[in-house]
């Protein structure tokens, strides 16, 4: 896994942003940006070239899903990992991002560790859809 | 009804009766005046009444109302128990560890000072011949001692940022509980302006009916138990690979 790769924040909650931010830096992520809904973070992910990104579902704006849903249907960005972190914990929620393709979900409250665990899971898998 | 050229006219006749000296005349004259008086009085009263009823009557049919005192307000209670409850999580889950890293603070300063204290009796006691293996082996232990204790202070550390990670939750449900707040206002702004006779403002609980097979709108975190919600990430986990993660 590349610790250079660049990686979007995607939370309403500075707060939120600023712990995802923390916990990447402390397993060696120092590459990345934030936004605060999905309305902020689409257009940063047509400009910027992202490897990565980790978004809230419940924001004001354009939801978590949705962008999830807009990534899939950009030709360009349609291969992006998305990993969601969400308070939303209704099993159909987390159908609904299955089916739009998220690569991992992780509800909220989370720990450390589980976030290091889902990164490296996400990305082990693309390293051997690729081998 | 009076019509205002009749009450004048009622008014002059009895003027007229009092000029003339007409006792009776100016009686009747008088009770007619006040009668009419009365008529408008009981009509405004009347007027009233069916505000007030029909204000009871939309308060008791307004199913915005009805859902919010019944299932909006009680759910409202228990998100500020989640607040309190997560608030104060977090505030112990800080203060334990800064009640940890306090005496690993004393501690260094401990060690160090023993270090300290060690260098200067083998300086004396070797009189210019120091035992350069014995030293080594102090600063060793002492260098590792070091690391063990930056080691708790960054745990310590991790954990109070994780703490902070309530701000979200409850940031989320109270925002939550400030739209039922508005939500409340509004009601109750419309029953003060509610004239009788104008039809009710529309139902609004219609607008929130879910058409089959859309999601329902994101809800933050969930309290109490629930059958529709995972408890935690290992049943995230579990239900992902049964779709086939």
């Amino acid at each position: 896994m590349d610790k250079s790769m660049r990686i979007l924040i995607v939370d309403d909650f500075s707060t939120m942003r600023r712990i995802i931010k923390n916990l990447l830096r402390e397993l060696g992520f120092n590459n990345t940006d934030e936004a605060d809904d999905g309305t902020t973070a689409l257009p940063m992910l047509k400009s910027g070239k992202y490897d990565f990104l980790v978004t809230d579902w419940n924001m004001p704006g354009m939801q978590g899903i949705d962008l999830l849903k807009a990534v899939r249907a950009d030709e360009k960005l349609k291969g992006l990992p998305v990993l969601m972190v969400t308070a939303e914990s209704r099993r159909d929620q987390i159908v609904a991002a299955a089916e739009a393709g998220v690569n991992g979900y992780i509800v909220k409250p989370f720990t450390a560790e589980t976030l290091a665990q889902k990164i490296d899971k996400i990305f082990e898998r693309i390293n051997a859809s690729k081998a | 009804m009076f019509s205002e050229q009749e009450t004048l006219h009622t008014a002059e006749q009895l003027v007229a009766a009092i000029k003339a000296g007409d006792e009776s005349v100016a009686t009747t004259r008088i009770m007619e005046l006040v009668r009419e008086f009365e008529n408008g009085l009981y009509q405004e009263i009347g007027k009233l009444t069916r505000v007030v009823h029909e204000a009871m009557k939309n308060l008791c049919e307004d199913s915005g109302l009805t859902q919010i005192t019944t299932s909006h307000i009680p759910d409202a209670r228990e998100r500020l128990d989640y607040v309190l409850e997560k608030t104060a999580d977090a505030t112990h889950r800080t203060l334990e560890s800064v009640e940890k890293l306090m005496p690993v603070s004393d501690d260094l300063v401990t060690s160090g000072r023993d270090l300290q204290g060690y260098w200067g009796q083998a300086v004396k006691d070797a009189g210019g011949d120091i035992n350069f293996q014995e030293l080594s082996r102090v600063l060793d232990a002492h260098v590792a001692h070091l690391e063990g204790q930056a080691g708790n202070i960054r745990n310590g550390l991790s954990e109070v940022m994780m703490a902070q990670s309530y701000q979200d939750l409850t940031g989320q449900v109270i925002r939550r509980t400030m739209e039922l707040v508005a939500d409340v206002e509004d009601k109750l702004l419309e029953l003060v302006v509610t004239a009788p006779g104008s039809p009710n403002a529309g139902d609004e609980s219609a607008a929130q009916l879910i058409q089959p097979g859309e999601l329902a709108a994101p809800e933050g975190p969930t309290m109490g138990e629930r059958d529709d919600v995972v408890s935690g990430q290992d049943e995230v986990d579990d239900l992902l690979s049964s779709l086939g993660f």
